[in-house]
């Protein structure tokens, strides 16, 4: 039985922008399954940013239905999607977000002070874990800006992960580093898939991204244009290996 | 996490915080000012007496004036009156009020003393007490005796170790000797009773030609209430000057009078210690909305993983007020030490309620100025607020 994790339904999301309307996204449906790895591509402007907004519940759709884990998020007030953000989405940005006057242990466990059913001692020890998983175990006390771009995006993953989130939203992940960089991220989100069935959408313009995903949907103009299964999902080889 | 953040700018958050404690210290420093008026004024009438009462020359009544003429208004006081007085109330003691300012000269010394004519009351009526010797017997005063009674400081000015009793000292052109020495009484706002000299009223007025006294400073004796005594006065002065040119004060009205003009003293410069903090507090909101706006990218990743309005709202009221804490406490150790410094200009006094004020207020202010800027974080939408550059 399919274990249905997002299901949204003729999405649609209007902005006024002065006197114009803009229709970012125009009637966008889809279904994510527990444990997927789903990328969806489209060039700047196709309103795949929003779409990934509206999917992190960042905003509510204008008109359409959103149910996340069975639940309809799309009529959530400010409060309650704020609780649905920290506990059951992980955001990965492109830029990293990451607050420059934290160290870096307090950046991942920053998410979990947000929520006070949590116990922040064992919020420290799995956040230690996932930071030397990630190969920063030696850069725990470091501030953010003594990192490389690699680093930053590792602990923002980190962060992402804290939380136990259902789904974790990577927008554009490797658009701010280099191709080698890029792919160590891209093998670390594919690791943590594949291990820890973890589920993942990773918003991208870069088709070479598409490899590594089990499915792909291309967004074009506010609409999903094609989607396609991933016969030969490529594994992540890195240079030098 | 508010310490955090106020270690993000460290000139910035000093600044704004200077701006606190200067408002605080200048609060706290400020209002010692006028407490410390206010208590010693109080303390000083207190001494003595409440059953006290005051006649002095004039009236303050406009229309008399108008209708008499200047002149006859100012029919003064004078010693006679005050023996009229005590002959006609039995048990009755007054003693006159008239001065002088002089220099005393002993060997090559000069110093400026106020001389003070008096009678053989004047211990009683104005609280003081002997140190040593004897005080004025009324012998003295009707014999116009060249004997004087000193001050406890102009005393230890003139003769220093010795005793002065039996002493001569040369003051208004006349050798007067000592025959006796006031304990401390202490300085009550511009006049100094210590740096006194006492004489009898009738040689002052031989000598100087001042016929007129400031006034007259009564006692009520036991068997008569104040407001009788100021009644019997009040008709025989009438009859005596033909008319009621005099005014007769009691203590309870000077120290309802002192109350009232050293707590409109008080208020006032509390109001501008306060004026003078809430110039900090806009400095404060200042900082906060540049600090909001610098960091909208922060709050829209604060959001984005988790935190509410409140939260957000909460965390930079926190900032706010993390700031105003921090400055009203340095403010609160500078004000009180400086009021400690400035107690030798004049007289201070730090009363618990002035640092509760000054505490209480600095918090007030990090609400009231922290709010707006808290509200505008907490109202960015999380979409905007991660696109900002």
């Amino acid at each position: 039985m399919k274990d249905i994790l997002i299901n949204a339904e003729n999405l649609t999301k209007v902005y006024q922008l002065g006197t114009v309307k803009v229709e970012a996204v125009r009637g966008i449906s889809i279904k994510i399954e527990r444990g997927e790895l789903v990328s969806i591509i489209g060039p700047s402007g196709s309103g795949k940013s929003t779409l990934m907004h509206l999917l992190g519940c960042l905003d509510v759709p204008t008109s359409g239905k959103y149910f996340l884990e069975g639940t309809d998020v799309s009529k959530l007030s400010d409060r309650e999607l704020a609780r649905i953000r920290n506990k059951k989405i992980g955001f990965v940005f492109q830029t990293f977000n990451l607050l420059p006057h934290l160290t870096v242990l307090e950046n991942v466990i920053l998410p979990a002070k947000y929520d006070s059913s949590v116990n922040l001692g064992d919020v420290k020890r799995k956040a230690v874990d996932l930071l030397e998983r990630f190969g920063l175990g030696k850069k725990l006390g470091n501030r953010i800006n003594q990192l490389s771009g690699g680093e930053m995006q590792r602990v923002a993953i980190a962060r992402a992960l804290i939380n136990n989130p259902v789904i974790i939203l990577a927008d554009e992940p490797t658009g701010n580093l280099d191709s080698k960089t890029g792919l160590e991220i891209i093998k670390i989100l594919k690791d943590l898939n594949k291990e820890n069935s973890v589920t993942e959408v990773i918003v991208t313009h870069d088709l070479n991204i598409t490899r590594f995903t089990e499915r792909t949907i291309k967004v074009k103009d506010g609409v999903v244009e094609s989607e396609e299964v991933n016969r030969s999902v490529e594994e992540v080889v890195e240079e030098g290996e | 996490m508010a310490f955090s953040a106020v270690r993000l700018n460290k000139m910035r958050t000093f600044l704004s915080t200077l701006g606190v404690v200067i408002g605080v210290a200048s609060l706290i420093l400020i209002t010692s000012f006028g407490y410390g008026a206010q208590a010693s004024i109080l303390s000083r009438i207190q001494s003595m007496g409440a059953n006290t009462l005051i006649v002095t020359p004039g009236t303050t009544t406009n229309m008399q004036r108008e209708v008499a003429g200047q002149n006859a208004i100012r029919k003064p006081l004078t010693y006679e009156d005050l023996k009229y007085l005590e002959d006609q109330v039995p048990g009755l003691q007054a003693s006159p009020q008239a001065q002088t300012r002089t220099t005393v000269t002993i060997g090559s010394n000069e110093i400026n003393t106020t001389v003070v004519g008096t009678n053989e009351n004047f211990l009683t009526v104005y609280n003081y007490t002997l140190a040593t010797g004897r005080t004025f017997t009324l012998s003295d005063i009707a014999g116009y005796r060249n004997y004087c009674i000193l001050g406890a400081t102009i005393a230890n000015e003139l003769f220093g170790n010795e005793s002065p009793i039996g002493q001569s000292v040369n003051v208004l052109n006349s050798k007067f000797y000592v025959i006796g020495v006031l304990k401390e009484v202490g300085a009550i706002g511009f006049s100094n009773v210590d740096m006194n000299i006492f004489i009898p009223i009738t040689k002052f007025q031989a000598i100087t030609g001042q016929n007129n006294l400031q006034g007259i400073y009564i006692i009520t004796p036991p068997d008569i209430s104040m407001d009788e005594l100021t009644a019997i006065i009040t008709k025989l002065l009438t009859i005596r000057h033909g008319m009621t040119n005099f005014t007769i004060t009691n203590m309870a009205q000077f120290i309802e009078l002192a109350t009232t003009t050293t707590n409109t003293l008080t208020t006032a410069l509390t109001i501008i210690g306060l004026i003078s903090l809430v110039v900090g507090g806009i400095g404060i909101m200042n900082i906060m909305l540049a600090s909001v706006a610098e960091r909208t990218r922060e709050i829209g990743v604060r959001k984005a993983i988790g935190a509410t309005r409140s939260d957000i709202l909460l965390q930079f009221l926190a900032e706010a007020i993390t700031v105003t804490v921090m400055g009203g406490t340095i403010g609160i150790i500078v004000g009180v030490v400086g009021a400690r410094l400035a107690n030798s200009i004049s007289r201070t006094a730090i009363t618990p309620t002035s640092i509760i004020i000054g505490f209480s207020v600095s918090v007030a202010v990090g609400v009231f100025f922290g709010v707006y800027p808290a509200m505008k974080a907490s109202r960015l939408n999380p979409v905007e607020a991660l696109r900002y550059e």
